[in-house]
């Protein structure tokens, strides 16, 4: 592998689901580049396409959701022709998932040692004694204070922020080079938040692993990534440096974005709003984004955008860039 | 399993069971008092003379008020004595005559839900799995057709076919499991058959159901993420977490078993508890019906009784 190969490079990701007779693309053109020990951040509205991208990515859709993708190369070696058990071996030791709802990532009937023990047999057969003590200082190394208490606790004893605790553990057990995180902190109170997050980005770095992280929050995607990626309907309409993005953004669905955190967090009498709904019909031609944006031309309707850079390694998907 | 389960709810679960039995008990015999018919005229015969009659109610105190006898025999049957039978053999202790037919029908009753769970745990699995394909719906199909069959017909159906048409299996009579289990498991299985099929397609359809309702949960896609294998996901995520309604409604089903029984043993004359009450039933054998009703009672209770245990040990939560 050369140094200038990225850890793994998706290119024209699409992702549709049957819906009766019709097809929904969820995904539509989506490529992107994550190095070695970056975490980039995808951001964008509740329905954009986000979560799917990265269930796309580990292939844990269901049977109705078609994936296609020009290239995705993890390590210069192409998974899309890859059997279904080749891609399983991958999982986990090299691509994992933290996903939204700590409470519903465990098996209700099993204890918490019972997954880690799973999972440290999963990375190495490691022998029925040794598990154990390796999965209390997994625990410690997560910040759960009583190992012994937690590991034999069943999910419905403990609190959500303990459960994603207790995930990310488990992750750290089989040591992946790519972390998926699908809105980790969603669900948890702003305390527990800080707290996973510092430990998403202190485990990243000890793993030397990159990171995929969802979110819909800005604050949190300016603390966490090193570049960031924003969807709308299913494209990236703009990519690049985590700063470039959040303060001089250049596709107006960013800045809107922006806006309405900003508007947030001043607590302003008037939050800015933006007009009308995601996820409602793509128009078939033209900018996704048109019916919605502040700075609509007429080319747009007819016009479909391509990437164009706009800055160091910043490009947005916007007809007022580049010629 | 670490995990115990408390004695109270136990004991106070034991405690309703021996109130239902009251119950029950107590439901059957004014039942059958109420109902028409002597039981002197069905032993003795139209003909009896009234001095017969007189004389045979005296020997079984049938004239005594309700209560009187009902506490009589109640007392006595918690004592586990039962009495002797007004039909049998002219007084056969009817404890002697159920210990010997009780594992008949055991081994009948056993023998069908092991036939529905081996059948309904293939069926259910192969049709959850391939949701919305052929063998999903071959297998929905024949589990509504299972559900739609009464006993009766079916065990002719067997009978016609397997037994008469094609002679593989007998047609009628029992070889009991303590004479020979291969010859029980052979001339027992058109009748468990009979009596498992409708069950066996209950059992199927909740199966199915649990299992659907469980492949899309988190904790699946979770699991499936951490790049567990296949089957170890199915067995420990999926299906693990689909058994507490499905052995509950096992639990439910048992009460089916019952009139199963019943109706199975005198087509295939296999000399069981079931045929046992029916021929008490005909002869108004008081306490014979009295003790195989209550036999049967007993079953069906401490069988949910056994289940309910086996469903708080499967869920965590209910600890």
């Amino acid at each position: 592998m050369s140094a200038s190969s990225p850890l793994l490079e998706v290119m024209n990701l699409r992702t549709s689901f049957a819906v009766g007779d019709r097809r929904v693309k969820a995904v539509r053109g989506v490529s992107f580049a994550i190095a070695d020990e970056e975490v980039l951040g995808l951001i964008g509205e509740s329905g954009s396409g986000k979560t799917v991208t990265g269930m796309s990515l580990l292939r844990l859709l269901p049977e109705h959701a078609a994936v296609e993708a020009d290239a995705i190369r993890f390590r210069g070696k192409e998974l899309s022709g890859l059997g279904d058990d080749d891609f399983r071996a991958l999982r986990g030791v090299q691509l994992a998932m933290i996903f939204q709802d700590p409470v519903g990532s465990f098996n209700p009937a099993k204890t918490i040692g019972w997954h880690l023990q799973h999972a440290i047999e999963r990375r190495s057969e490691a022998d029925a004694k040794s598990w154990r003590s390796e999965a209390e200082s997994l625990l410690l190394d997560v910040g759960i204070r009583a190992p012994e208490r937690v590991l034999s606790s069943y999910p419905h004893q403990l609190s959500g922020g303990m459960l994603q605790r207790a995930l990310i553990a488990m992750i750290i057990a089989l040591r992946p080079a790519l972390i998926i995180a699908d809105e980790p902190t969603t669900n948890l109170d702003n305390l527990v938040e800080r707290q996973i997050l510092d430990l998403i980005r202190l485990h990243q770095r000890r793993l030397k692993a990159s990171v995929l992280f969802v979110t819909h929050d800005l604050a949190i995607a300016e603390d966490i990534c090193d570049r960031i990626a924003v969807m709308y309907a299913g494209e990236i309409v703009e990519i690049g440096p985590a700063e470039d993005v959040l303060r001089r953004p250049k596709h107006p669905y960013a800045a809107c974005l922006l806006q309405t955190s900003l508007s947030l967090e001043q607590r302003d009498e008037f939050l800015f709003e933006l007009a009308g709904e995601p996820g409602g019909r793509i128009p078939e031609e033209g900018c996704a984004f048109a019916g919605r944006c502040p700075k609509t031309m007429p080319q747009c309707r007819t016009i479909h955008p391509e990437m164009r850079a706009v800055g160091p390694g910043h490009q947005a998907r916007c007809l007022l860039h580049g010629d | 399993m670490a995990r115990m389960i408390s004695i109270g709810r136990v004991s106070s679960r034991l405690g309703g069971v021996a109130l239902l039995a009251l119950l029950g008990s107590a439901t059957v015999f004014f039942v059958m008092r109420a109902g028409s018919g002597d039981p002197a005229i069905a032993v003795l015969g139209e003909q009896a003379t009234p001095e017969a009659i007189a004389a045979f109610h005296r020997k079984w105190m049938l004239d005594d008020p309700l209560v009187l006898q009902f506490w009589r025999w109640l007392s006595s049957a918690v004592m586990g004595d039962f009495g002797l039978s007004m039909t049998v053999a002219g007084g056969t202790p009817i404890m002697k005559l159920i210990a010997s037919r009780l594992p008949n029908t055991l081994f009948i009753g056993l023998y069908a839900v092991l036939i529905a769970v081996v059948v309904s745990l293939i069926a259910g699995t192969l049709s959850a799995l391939r949701h919305g394909k052929f063998t999903d719906t071959a297998a929905t199909s024949l589990a509504v057709l299972g559900i739609s069959m009464p006993d009766f017909w079916l065990s002719y159906v067997l009978v016609y076919t397997l037994a008469l048409g094609l002679g593989i299996f007998p047609s009628y009579g029992f070889t009991p499991p303590a004479e020979s289990i291969a010859g029980a498991l052979y001339s027992g299985f058109l009748p468990a058959l009979a009596i498992a099929a409708p069950m066996a397609a209950a059992f199927t359809r909740i199966l199915r159901t649990a299992l659907l309702e469980t492949l899309y949960r988190d904790h699946v896609r979770v699991a499936r993420s951490l790049g567990y294998r296949d089957a170890f996901v199915f067995v420990h995520f999926v299906l693990r977490n689909a058994l507490i309604p499905y052995v509950t409604v096992i639990g439910l089903q048992v009460r089916y078993l019952l009139g199963g029984t019943v109706v199975v043993e005198r087509i295939f004359g296999i000399p069981g508890v079931g045929a046992l009450m029916v021929d008490g039933a005909f002869g108004r054998d008081y306490p014979l019906v009295q003790a195989c009703a209550l036999t049967f009672l007993l079953s069906v209770l401490l069988v949910n009784f056994a289940v309910d245990l086996v469903c708080a040990a499967l869920n965590p939560r209910s600890a």
